[in-house]
């Protein structure tokens, strides 16, 4: 049993989980309240809208008659009921094309309200201009004639009245979001252990729980405030109808000779066509109605429909004279569902900053944490983990911020080029700058990276961000292509930087979880980007958007600055520097292209994906969408329906091509379905939608299942590719890693050409997704091709095979230890044919090294030495890391008596504490007469890059998951290693495991195995 | 009757005979006497308590009005020249004073009815200039003919009231810049156009009409009756231009001409459903409405004043156009701002009330049998129920107000 915590230690560890819980929550309810704010907002802007309307649909016939506007007569009075009928309306103005008031009615003073306080936005209806200031929100209506526009109409209420609506329903959740956080704060914080100790993972579970009754309690006041505000409009014209009517029958005229009144009401309806009808009903008896069979009716309510009466009888009257409305429900609950959607796509991008805070947290609490359960004695508190924890939000802000704008980046920079008066085809231009940078910067930052430091870089590329973002906010052309120039380097130095911080700080055993964060933040990033940034352009217009992102990314850069801490990066293995390096890629490229089967990888598959990724997903649908119609939330929920499709396609094909090493065929089905996917986005405004039934809910359907199946049919092709150039015939020239780098680096024509290739062909073939089909047809074209010509070659079954300069095979894997002291690989050895080559152990090492990108002289191998062998320390003299030691001992036992007497084994060890074990070591070398021992004191080494690669695999397939328990990575393991196209099969199975440690053997990740490994 | 019955009976009376033979001298007594000006110049009864009304001894053409606030300042001079009596610069005077007292200025108006003889509005601009009046209302067309003709580029700025549209008269080159000059001009007129396109949706299918107008008003016919015959037979429309010789025999001659002209509309439409009657801005001419109705009999009768649309019967239908009261609101406005030397008079452009005013009366719409589209019905600053009961005056319901 664990001692118990000092109460000190509990409050501390409670005031931070109550901290992070509570941030996450708030985090929650904001984003629920900001989600009521501008959804509710709009309801009212949509009732303003439709109130303006009536008025504008006035005017209008009037100026169309090519009549002066201040010629107009009737402002007034029907100004004046529309103030009547709705309390809300502070004031309605008409001005003229100088905004001089010509007309007002109400609160005069409100004018229009001032350019320089006011957030001008556009919403749907491109006509429309919504302005607040401090008080006051303004929808204000263009006037015209068959010409121009001759004036405008405003129509202003307070903001107090929707603010307090909202707040009504919001704030009482404060309290609660504050006993729920202490509750869970207490719980983890004097209850910890116990719950560290429970088969589940009580605490996420018991926050993931509490997080969703805070998502339930505000999805709850959204449905009810949502449900109310899809009324807002009918109820309010209704009422101004009502108020309309009631002169005429307050005056007691008779309705006959007042010819029109049945023209208001059909106005009425074409102003708001959600409604089903509506009626002046006189004592029960239908008057007047849009539908005129119903004329001379009984007034009859309509289930399934919402009915709004409006009594407008005399005083005095004995006739009950009623204005009836009535609105089908499935209206109110379709645009209620709308809301929700919006707020579902937040509450994922909630729900991945929450994790965020939460993981932050643990790193805080290190060892009572929620996340404590998921790590060993061994691991918690290790610097190495706090410091990858502490650089993870830096990339995942950075991530996040970058795709804030891409559900309108393109209608954005359309619009910016349009206005400058430019070719349209330098929308895509201004795109492939991004990606063009962001290539050519990515081996000059790789140098640096390892030159210097990677926080110097990190914070570089924070700021060249930052200054994008700012630079976006001219809105001009010259800055806007600058801007996305500086974004493209900086987001490349950005990435080197973290990922050489990853790789750096993370100990071997944390390089799964250092990738994991690269995989996190982008997937992450991504999403909620997208999420957040989509929504928020409607509401504070793509400057607010961009000022954001500026913010988000300057407090990131403070944050990195002060809290990322500066580590000293091991020196680049390349002697000549950034010369050599580039040197080196150059040649590896004229390597790949020369490789016909590499060649038509990347020709037919991966740059094609790559292409379509940039110029399809992030470029022409935006632009697409955006000139049909769609609401920017709209199209970036796509783009998270896209991103989403590639993540769960990616987590399903992933083991099972690793599993059947079939990558061909997933490559082909990838493309196909690319292809299809593009073709059914091509239909996006498509006439013949316009010809069928629902051809609107069908058109969203088509455009839903095309997004989905081009972001599944990316996820075939993502990691699968890369799979399947690591098992082509050139990776025995140029090695894995470097063949893999190189396909890196060449796909990265597929980023840069896509904005360029689609662009022209809009430019040809005109701004509609046909374009996109035909695109769709060709990617599936190259797919099928690929297949064909493809179809002879078999996995390479020489790949990793011995070369003819090797003379010593790796016969057999005999033991693996990893821990974060040790990390050894036992290899038996067979000779295959006479060498000159006395050291044949040094022969295999060199050549594993060289497959997997490290190209070293052999005089710089022997320097790192045989370690002499010395029985002066024995291994329980380390009592600090006692426990590991003996572990190791007892896997060198082990291995020993487990290997065939006379076999040649080969031990890797990167073990730093090599001398503890002398005695052990020097025991074993004698009972293997002729065996090896080699040690790597650098994590650089063969045996790192062995589990780099490991780590690679598996985190294609598992998108960084930690393994818990040493059964998990050993599957995980065997899972990437085996079937053909590994370096490895490994054919044996895990028979036997080192001593577990009692207290917590779950989170022991020793692993020893005398598993059967045959070298293929 | 006999005498004695005679006698019996006036004694009989003899109470009541003596409270009326009281009452009549108390009327006709000097303390209760109609001011000598009356003849000419009326006023409305909702200014009464803040101005004072004085005659001018031995000048029943004259009339003083001083503020009843105190004033400590020396008061502004304002002289107003009226060319004649009329029931509009009654409703326009009235305005104007309205507005001043709202300013609680030191001021005081002098009007003198010149009756359009030069040796007294020769008089009057000595007077104006000696006693140095800080401004002159010209009201009427009438007068700001002649202040324009004897008095342009003068000492006293001027402000016109109740006069017709100075562009179409020559006095001035364009609506938009100032006359450059001692003149500040407002116009009664709105564009013919609109006036137009409002006749062609009250009466869509409209064949003939019949515009009536005092010969002798040359502003009303040079800027109401020509302009639009000239709008309207562009259109195709019959336009029958009835011009009234003499206006004091306007009654007589006015049911010659209206049946005459319902002889000729009928040849092209024999139930007059497509005809109407246009009254323009000729005084004459609209205070004979109710002679005009009864001639008019089931032709409506429309009007480019919104004053000749009013309570009962003795009203036109409908009218399209700007009021004496609109119009002497925006005269007060530019006569206030010249006085507090905000503007100078020819500086300002013409002052057009905008927009003009549409008022329905349905009684009357009932008796000939006319619709009234819902559109007039919304847009109508003034409504008139079938009683003949205001119930919509200057945009407010009266019958909510009444209500609460």
């Amino acid at each position: 049993m664990a001692e118990p915590k000092p109460i000190r230690r509990c409050l501390i560890n409670a005031a931070t989980m109550a901290l992070v819980a509570g941030t996450s929550f708030l985090l929650l309810v904001y984003v629920g309240f900001g989600e009521a704010s501008r959804s509710y907002e709009q309801f009212y802007v949509g009732k303003l809208t439709a109130q303006a309307k009536v008025l504008v649909n006035a005017i209008e016939g009037f100026l169309k008659r090519d009549l002066p506007l201040d010629q107009y007569v009737g402002f007034r009075p029907r100004a004046e009921r529309l103030l009547s009928s709705d309390e809300t309306v502070d004031a309605i103005s008409v001005f003229d094309g100088n905004d001089q008031v010509i007309f007002g009615s109400g609160d005069v003073d409100i004018g229009l309200l001032h350019a320089e306080r006011i957030r001008l936005e556009k919403v749907s209806d491109f006509r429309i201009d919504i302005r607040r200031d401090e008080t006051h929100l303004q929808v204000i209506l263009p006037l015209e004639n068959d010409r121009e526009v001759v004036g405008r109409i405003a129509i202003a209420m307070s903001h107090d009245l929707i603010s307090e609506q909202i707040e009504a329903r919001f704030l009482p959740l404060i309290p609660i979001v504050a006993g729920v956080s202490v509750g869970f704060a207490i719980l983890i914080g004097f209850f910890s252990d116990w719950l560290g100790h429970r088969r589940w993972p009580v605490m996420q579970m018991i926050y993931a729980g509490l997080f969703l009754l805070i998502a339930a309690l505000v999805v709850g006041n959204l449905l009810s405030l949502y449900t109310k505000g899809t009324q807002i409009k009918t109820k309010a014209l209704a009422d101004s109808l009502g108020q309309r009517m009631t002169e005429v029958v307050g005056f007691n005229l008779d309705i006959a000779q007042i010819p029109g009144l049945d023209k208001a009401f059909s106005e009425y309806r074409r102003l708001n066509p959600d409604i089903a009808a509506a009626a002046l009903v006189v004592n029960g008896k239908i008057l007047i109605h849009t539908d005129s069979y119903m004329v001379g009716q009984p007034w009859e309510s309509v289930q399934g429909h919402y009915e709004y009466l409006v009594d407008i009888s005399p005083k005095g009257s004995l006739q009950e004279v009623n204005i009836a409305v009535i609105l089908p429900q499935e209206i109110v609950y379709w645009q209620t569902v709308r809301s929700v959607k919006n707020f579902a796509a937040l509450f994922v991008a909630s729900a991945f900053l929450a994790s965020l805070f939460l993981q932050l947290a643990g790193s805080v609490n290190q060892r009572d944490g929620p996340g404590a359960r998921r790590r060993s004695p061994q691991t918690t508190g290790g610097k190495e983990e706090q410091e990858l924890k502490l650089v993870k939000p830096v990339f995942y802000v950075t991530m996040c911020v970058e795709h804030l704008s891409y559900a309108f980046l393109a209608s954005y920079i359309d619009g910016v080029v349009d206005a400058s008066g430019l070719n349209a085809g330098l929308t895509s231009t201004v795109f492939t700058v991004y990606y063009l940078c962001f290539a050519l910067t990515l081996v000059p930052a790789g140098h640096l990276a390892q030159q210097f430091s990677p926080k110097p870089l990190m914070i570089f590329g924070l700021f060249l961000t930052a200054l994008s973002f700012f630079l976006l906010l001219n809105g001009s052309i010259g800055p806007l292509i600058l801007a996305r120039a500086i974004a493209g380097v900086g987001q490349a130095m950005l990435f080197i930087g973290v990922q050489s911080y990853i790789l750096n700080v993370a100990a071997p055993g944390r390089k799964t979880q250092g990738a994991a964060i690269i995989v996190y933040g982008f997937q992450g990033g991504m999403i909620s980007g997208m999420a957040i940034g989509s929504l928020l352009v409607s509401y504070i217009g793509p400057s607010g958007v961009f000022m954001v992102g500026a913010m988000a990314t300057v407090l990131t850069l403070i944050y990195a600055v002060a809290l990322v801490p500066a580590i000293s990066c091991q020196r680049s293995k390349s002697p000549n520097g950034l010369k050599g390096s580039v040197t080196t890629l150059g040649r590896h490229v004229l390597q790949a292209v020369g490789d016909r089967h590499l060649l038509k990888a990347i020709a037919l598959i991966g740059i094609p994906a790559k292409a379509v990724l940039t110029g399809v997903v992030v470029f022409a649908i935006p632009l697409l969408m955006a000139r049909q119609g769609y609401r920017q939330e709209d199209i970036g929920q796509l783009l998270m329906l896209y991103a989403a499709a590639v993540v769960l396609a990616n987590e399903l094909i992933a083991r099972w091509v690793d599993r059947t090493g079939n990558t061909r065929f997933v490559l082909v089905v990838g493309g196909i379905l690319s292809g299809a996917g593009l073709g059914l986005i091509g239909l996006l405004g498509s006439d013949w939608f316009n010809e069928v039934p629902y051809g609107t809910v069908v058109e969203v359907l088509m455009v839903l299942i095309g997004i989905a199946s081009l972001g599944a049919a990316h996820g075939l092709i993502n990691a699968p590719i890369v799979s399947h150039v690591a098992t082509l015939a050139l990776n025995e020239r140029i090695g894995v890693s470097a063949l893999t780098a190189t396909y890196r680096f060449l796909e990265r024509i597929g980023h840069v050409a896509g904005p360029l290739v689609v662009g022209q062909m809009f430019m040809i073939a005109g701004e509609n997704a046909s374009v996109l089909a035909w695109i769709g047809l060709g990617i599936a074209a190259l797919g099928i091709l690929f297949f064909w010509l493809d179809r002879h070659r078999t996995v390479d079954k020489r790949d990793h095979e011995p070369t003819e300069e090797g003379s010593l095979e790796v016969h057999d894997i005999v033991g693996l230890h990893l821990d974060d002291q040790h990390q050894v690989i036992v290899m038996a050895m067979q000779r295959c044919r006479p060498s000159k080559d006395e050291d044949l152990a040094q022969a295999v090492l060199m050549r594993h090294m060289r497959l997997h990108g490290q190209e070293l002289d052999p005089e710089a191998l022997t320097s790192l030495g045989e370690t002499s062998v010395e029985a002066s320390a024995d291994v329980s003299t380390v009592v600090a890391n006692r426990r590991h030691a003996l572990r190791f001992k007892r896997f060198l036992a082990d291995v020993a008596a487990t290997s065939p007497p006379g076999q040649q084994l080969l031990l890797i060890t990167c073990t730093r504490y090599l001398r503890a074990c002398s005695s052990d070591l020097a025991l074993w070398l004698e009972r293997h007469a002729g065996s090896r021992l080699i040690e790597l004191p650098s994590a650089e080494d063969w045996l790192d890059q062995f589990r780099g690669w490991l780590v690679l695999k598996s985190l294609d397939a598992h998108l960084g998951g930690e393994y818990p328990s040493t059964t998990e990575l050993m599957d995980a393991l065997k899972d990437h290693v085996s079937v053909e196209r590994g370096d490895v099969t490994w054919s044996g199975q895990l028979v036997r495991q080192t001593a577990e440690a009692p207290e917590n053997p779950d989170t022991d990740k020793t692993v020893r195995s005398d598993l059967r490994a045959v070298s293929r | 009757m006999n005498r004695k019955m005679w006698h019996r009976a006036i004694f009989a009376r003899t109470p009541w005979l003596f409270v009326l033979l009281l009452s009549v001298l108390s009327w006709t007594s000097p303390l209760n006497a109609a001011p000598v000006y009356a003849g000419w110049f009326r006023h409305s009864e909702n200014i009464t308590g803040a101005w004072t009304f004085e005659e001018i001894a031995g000048d029943p053409n004259q009339v003083l009005i001083k503020s009843t606030a105190a004033q400590a300042d020396k008061p502004k001079r304002v002289m107003v020249l009226y060319p004649k009596r009329s029931s509009a610069y009654d409703i326009a005077i009235s305005k104007i004073l309205d507005v001043f007292a709202s300013k609680t200025m030191a001021i005081e108006f002098r009007v003198i009815n010149f009756e359009n003889d030069d040796g007294r509005g020769a008089a009057v601009l000595d007077l104006v200039e000696q006693e140095n009046f800080d401004l002159i209302f010209s009201m009427g067309s009438q007068s700001t003919a002649w202040l324009h003709q004897y008095y342009r580029n003068g000492a006293t700025p001027v402000v016109t009231v109740c006069s017709k549209d100075p562009v179409a008269l020559g006095h001035i080159d364009s609506y938009d810049k100032g006359s450059g000059t001692n003149f500040a001009f407002t116009s009664l007129n709105m564009p013919t156009e609109v006036q137009v396109a409002y006749i062609m949706d009250f009466m869509p299918g409209l064949k003939n009409i019949g515009i009536l107008v005092a010969r002798n008003n040359i502003s009303a016919v040079r800027t109401q009756a020509k302009p639009m015959q000239d709008a309207l037979e562009a259109k195709g429309i019959k336009v029958l231009y009835l011009a009234v010789q003499d206006p004091k025999n306007a009654k007589e001659e006015l049911g010659h001409l209206i049946d005459d002209a319902l002889v000729e509309m009928r040849k092209g439409d024999p139930s007059l459903d497509h005809s109407m009657f246009w009254i323009t801005g000729s005084t004459s001419i609209f205070r004979e409405i109710a002679t005009i109705n009864r001639h008019a009999g089931a032709a409506p009768v429309l009007s480019a004043v919104p004053e000749v649309v009013k309570a009962g019967d003795d009203s036109a239908v409908m009218s399209i156009g700007i009021s004496f009261e609109s119009n002497g609101y925006l005269a007060a406005v530019y006569g206030y701002d010249v006085i507090m030397g905000r503007a100078q008079a020819g500086d300002l452009k013409v002052g057009i009330v905008s927009p003009p005013d549409i008022a329905i009366n349905f009684r009357r719409a009932r008796a000939i049998g006319v619709e009234v589209p819902f559109s007039f019905f919304e847009s109508a600053n003034y409504v008139y129920d079938y009683e003949g009961n205001p119930v919509r005056l200057r945009g407010r319901d009266l019958t909510r107000n009444a209500g609460s």
